[in-house]
Formats: C-alpha cells, structure tokens, sequence
C-alpha cells in the first residue's frame, strides 16, 4: 500500500474524527421520542377549547421513551386556564395538569409516565379555567397528519401540535441502536437491523479502508510510491 | 469470453459507492429527497394509467389532485407527509405504526394508486419514468414503501455507470496513470449530493450517467475522430439526455463543438476560419440568449444585471436583482451542492459552508494559474478544453435563461439548485485530479490522500447530518 498516501488520509480522518465526529456524537441532549403531529410549518392554526371543553387528538403512537409531552397553547392576551391532560391507550393512562397563570403562547412541556411498549393512545386537553384557551396546531395541508383533532367530540381543521421527548439528555453514540431500529420503519421487509448493524460498521469502518488502500494501490501502480518489491523503474 | 478487467482501485471506489448510496436510502426515509414525491408520481400515472404522462404530448390533464390517493394515505400515516421539510417533525418509526397504516391501507377503494391528476413533474419528458417503471411494477407484487425502495434502488446502477464513465472519462483527459483518475473518479463517488441524488427518486441521477457519457463519447470522438457508430451514440445519447430531463438539451453544445473541430481537422480548414466561425458562433449565442430573455417581460438588461448580481456584487447604478437578493454563486455552489439535503432543510453548518468556498474560490483560481502556467500543454489539450469549457458555459447559459424566464413569474423562486451542476461532475472531478497532479511527485500521494480524506469528511458530515435530523 502506497504509505504516504495512506497517511495522509489516516491523519486527515483522524482529525475529522477526533474534532468533529467525536463531539457531535458524543453531544448530550433530549431527544424527540415520537412527534405525532409537529408544529406547522407553513400556517400555525390555534383549537379554541371554551371553559369547561376538552380538545383531543388520536390516534398516535406513544413509544416507551416518550416521557414528556410538548405542546403550546394560547390564552388570548389572558391568563392562562388550568388544563388537565390526559393521555389513554389500551392498559395504558397518563397526564398530568398545567396549573393556571401560565404565559400567553409559552411552550408547555408535561412529564408522563411513558408506556411500557408502543402503544396506540390519545391526547385529550381539558380547559378546567373559566377563560377560554387555543391549542396551537398545524393549520396548512402540508403538515396533515394521521391523527385527528376534535373538540367535544366534533372534527375541527388542523392538527393539534404534540410531541413527545425523552425523559433526559442522550448522545447520538448512546442512541444508535434506538436509531437503527428506526430507519427499518417503512422499509420493505428484508431490511431490517440485520442489514442495518453491517452497513454502518461498513459505512464507519469501511469506506475509509476502502477508500484508504484505493488511493495507495493508485499511488503505487504509478510508482509514486514504492512497493514492497522496491521503486518501479 | 474473458470478462473485461476492472482496475483495483475503481472496482475499490464501486464498492465505497454502493455502500454509500445504501447508507442514504436507508438514512433519507421515503420521499424526502427533492421533488421525490412529484417522481414517484409520474411514474405511478404511466404505470398504473396506462397513459402518457408528459404534458408536451398529453396536455395537462384536468383535476388537482396532485397524487394518488394511495401515496397521500401512505404518506400521512407514515409520518412523512409533514415531515418534509419541517425540521419540528420525525418519521414514524415503529412496527405499531406501520401496522396502523397498513390496516389503513387495506380499506382503500380499488383504483386508489391510479386516480392522481397532475403534478408539475409530469411536464418532464418520459425517459427517467419508463426506465422506474420497471422496478415500479416489481413492487406492485409488495406495497407502497416496497415500491420507493425498489425505485431508488434502480438509481444504483446509474450512479455506478457514471463512476465508470468518470474513470473512462478521466483517463482520456489525464492519461493512463491510476492515481489522477482515482482522484477524479473519488471525487463522482463521494460527492455527497450525489449520493443524495441516488437515494432519491429523481431524474437528475440518469443525466448525470447520460452527460457523463456524453462528454466521454465526445472526448473520444476529438481524439480518434468520427466514425458512425460515434457519430450516431452521441446523437442517441444527447437524444436521451433530452429525453430524461430537459436541461439535457445543453448537452448538444459541446456535442456540436466536437463534431465541428473534427471537421476542421479533417479538411485543414485554416485559424482564420475557425476563428470566423467561432465569432460567428458566439454572437449568434449572445443574440439568442438576448432574445430569449427578452420575450414578454423580461428585457436584456435586466438579464445582464441579474448575471452580474448572480456572481460578483452589486454596482452602485444597478437595481436589485430580480429574485431572491440573497442567493448567488455560493449559494448554489457551496449551500446546495454540498449541502440542502432532503427538502433543502438539512444545512451545512456555517464554518463547514465558508470552508467549502474557500475551497471551491482556491480551486477555481489553482486552475486558471495552472492552465496559464502549462498553456502548452493547454494548447495540445485544446479541443478537450473547449469541449469541457462550453459544456459547462453551455449549462450555466441555460440554467441562467430559464430562472430568469421562470423569476418573471414568480421572484420567489431562484431555480437552479446545486445539483443541476452535478452532469458536469466528471469534470470537477478531473479539475481536482489536474490540481493533485501538479504537485510535486514526492508529495503527489499526501496531497491525493488529503484531497480524498477531505471529500470522505464533506460526505460522512452529509450522511451524518441527514441520520440525526431525521432519526436524532
């Protein structure tokens, strides 16, 4: 193998690795669990819930990392209603309440007891105040989602915005297998972690070799370098 | 028969580029590359329509509905209709989910995959389409995501034939030394649009095979001269490009050129001449180019403000540009080629941006002193030069005059994307290959391997970028 060539991609991965890949890996923050409806991208609509009403959204998939939920709501320049929260699945419950005298448009985030596996559930948003509030939603076409927002059991537009997060900070090192179970969803089936675990060894590992021995065959079928029999003439 | 020998190195960087191109269809969840879903949709009208989609034969067909009803459910329950481009939003990513959308799936109506209208894909000629219908049909045998996997898969061997076309190419133009044609052919491998480009459902990817061979057949053709068979290959293949997506069309420049210089070879036709036709050839140019952008409401100097502003900065005498104000040469040469992943929403961090265009400026400026340096060797090398050269010119004329035509309608919309620079990725390639190869020989191998590594860092910063926003 070309050893010049070899080096300097060496050193020059090395150095990617070590100041760049090192720390964006390693990087600790919380991380979404499961996002059944995000925030708008194009128009932010708001779900009014009259005093006394509740809001909900269903379905969506609550996984066992889903430990806070995250949405934001509206109180119309007013302080803020008292919410109860209230997450349902089959052998599942949780929620939680938002206490009154939260700020106009402040983003709500509720801890939950997550599920003990995945679980098919609904979101139901109780205005306990005597003001009304508005629920922030996904207003526009292009953010339509598969669950369906409803207040006292009537279909309204949009989506109600509501993420999940987990519980505490993680590295994308420490997240991996959770991302490589993950990227088989929607694949046919033959892809699975089986595939998956190979290919990132031969992404992380592999083309750098590959790409490593390439250039330094390269380099000494040239005679740029040596080869182990000595200089070509 | 003996099978035709594959150079150890290129058979390494096929390998390197299989690998990657996995790596992005499994790390771009389904339809989020650029325009995939619009893609898929052409090609699921032809199939499962039995029709001509292309609107320059068919006309646009009434209605709205821009898919069918089946992608629009798949793509809901999947979590990936909100997904694009909203950086607040993740896939759906476990078995309950897909058991939702399949129990959904199983109550769709028969002709649910054949009642979309129209989607602005359909103005794009059919070749890309009927060459995915093919892996299409295979997938009807599964479901929906079964098919877009399938179909991004049929990508792969388009990606390869232009890595090998790359390495053809690069050996016409640098020699028969491996190590310049390694570094030019690393650069097509691991170029991380490209890479994209392949993960996704996108004609793109087959002009980029098509203008590779396109420029190889016309190198060819400078240095052995015209037989027939070449003759005809470069019409079918310009033919194909065409046929494929429409900025294909500019391939015929260079092709032109080619045929031209053999003929002035060919008969002894003297510099005068050539030096006539070539003034001839440039004001003809130039008149069409004006005209063009002077139909309806645009105006010339309009135009020539819009491609001064595009490169260099504003004068003080010119009014803004037309379109966005904010979007220029770096913009398309660093942002969206080397970055702008999926639906544009997944960019380079910024001190990784600046340090690709000081690359690309270095780079830019390298070559020029290079070429001013060797001018006999340029001199020798002239028809290959000028191939390259108006192949290039020949693009960026076009790319121009039809986003300033389309910005006359709607300002809000730059069109050209980075990766309509990627048919010309061959001979970027080579660029890198010529500056490696000027170093002194000693330290020939370190700037070679220092050239890939970096290339291998711009593409694993790509990948990586692209797993943590949608899975991170």
């Amino acid at each position: 193998m070309g050893r010049r060539a070899a080096l300097a991609i060496m050193v020059g991965l090395l150095a990617f690795a070590v100041f760049a890949v090192v720390p964006w890996a390693t990087e600790e923050v919380v991380r979404p669990a499961s996002i059944p409806s995000p925030t708008a991208l194009l128009e932010v609509g708001v779900i009014a819930v009259a005093p006394g009403d509740q809001a909900c959204t269903a379905p969506f998939v609550l996984t066992e990392r889903s430990a806070r939920a995250a949405f934001r709501m509206t109180t119309f320049a007013r302080r803020g209603s008292a919410v109860a929260v209230r997450i349902r699945g089959p052998g599942y419950r949780a929620g939680g309440r938002i206490a009154a005298g939260y700020a106009d448009n402040a983003p709500q985030l509720l801890p939950i007891r997550p599920p003990e596996r995945p679980t098919v559930a609904e979101a139901c948003f109780a205005n306990l105040g005597p003001r009304p509030i508005g629920l922030f939603a996904a207003a526009d076409g292009r953010s339509n989602s598969r669950s369906v927002s409803r207040v006292e059991g009537e279909a309204v537009d949009g989506d109600i915005a509501l993420a999940f997060y987990e519980d505490k900070p993680v590295s994308l090192v420490e997240r991996t297998p959770e991302i490589v179970e993950r990227m088989t969803a929607f694949r046919p089936d033959p892809v699975g972690t089986w595939l998956l675990w190979p290919l990132l060894v031969l992404v992380v590992l592999g083309v750098p070799l590959a790409m490593t021995w390439a250039i330094g065959a390269a380099a000494r079928a040239d005679g740029d370098e040596p080869s182990r029999r000595g200089a070509q003439p | 028969m003996r099978p035709l020998p594959c150079p150890r190195p290129l058979a390494a960087l096929l390998a390197v580029a299989t690998v990657l191109a996995l790596a992005w269809m499994l790390a771009l969840p389904a339809l989020q590359g650029p325009d995939e879903g619009g893609h898929y949709s052409y090609t699921e009208k032809m199939v499962e329509q039995g029709t001509i989609v292309w609107t320059a034969v068919a006309g646009r067909p009434a209605g709205d509905q821009d898919r069918s009803t089946e992608h629009t459910i798949a793509a809901e329950w999947s979590g990936l209709e909100p997904l694009r481009a909203n950086l607040a939003a993740r896939p759906f990513g476990t078995e309950l989910d897909e058991r939702l959308w399949q129990r959904r799936e199983a109550m769709l109506p028969a002709g649910a995959r054949a009642d979309a209208d129209f989607t602005s894909t359909f103005r794009n000629p059919p070749l890309y389409y009927a060459y995915q219908a093919v892996p299409y049909s295979v997938g009807l045998l599964g479901g929906f995501f079964d098919r877009t996997f399938l179909m991004r898969l049929a990508n792969l061997p388009l990606l390869l034939g232009a890595i090998v076309l790359t390495w053809l190419l690069a050996g016409r133009l640098l020699g028969p030394r491996v190590l310049p044609r390694t570094v030019a052919t690393s650069f097509v491998a691991l170029q991380p649009q490209m890479l994209q480009l392949t993960a996704t459902i996108n004609a793109d990817i087959m002009l980029v095979l098509l203008s590779t061979a396109v420029l190889l057949l016309a190198v060819v053709v400078v240095q052995d001269g015209a037989t027939k068979g070449r003759v005809l290959g470069l019409t079918a293949l310009v033919a194909a490009a065409a046929l494929a997506q429409p900025r294909g069309v500019a391939l015929l420049v260079p092709v032109v050129i080619a045929l031209a210089l053999v003929v002035v070879r060919r008969r002894g036709i003297g510099r005068a001449t050539v030096a006539l036709g070539a003034t001839g050839g440039l004001a003809l140019t130039l008149a069409a180019v004006g005209v063009a952008s002077a139909v309806g409401r645009g105006t010339p100097n309009q135009f020539v403000s819009y491609m001064w502003q595009f490169y260099l900065p504003r004068l003080d005498f010119m009014t803004p540009t037309i379109g966005p104000q904010d979007y220029g040469v770096r913009e398309v040469l660093v942002e969206r080629l080397w970055g702008a992943f999926a639906q544009l929403e997944i960019a380079l961090p910024a001190g990784v941006a600046d340090v690709v265009w000081g690359v690309t400026l270095a780079f830019t400026a390298l070559l020029i002193a290079l070429a001013i340096a060797r001018r006999d060797r340029v001199r020798a090398r002239g028809p290959e030069i000028a191939i390259a050269l108006l192949a290039l010119l020949a693009l960026a004329v076009m790319l121009h005059v039809v986003a300033y035509r389309a910005m006359l309608d709607d300002p809000t919309d730059p069109v050209i994307a980075g990766r309509y620079i990627l048919p010309l990725v061959a001979l970027v390639g080579v660029g890198v290959a010529l500056l490696v190869d000027a170093v002194p020989r000693a330290l020939r191998p370190a700037a070679a391997g220092g050239a890939v590594a970096a290339l291998v860092a711009v593409q694993f910063t790509g990948l990586g970028l692209t797993v943590e926003r949608f899975y991170g």
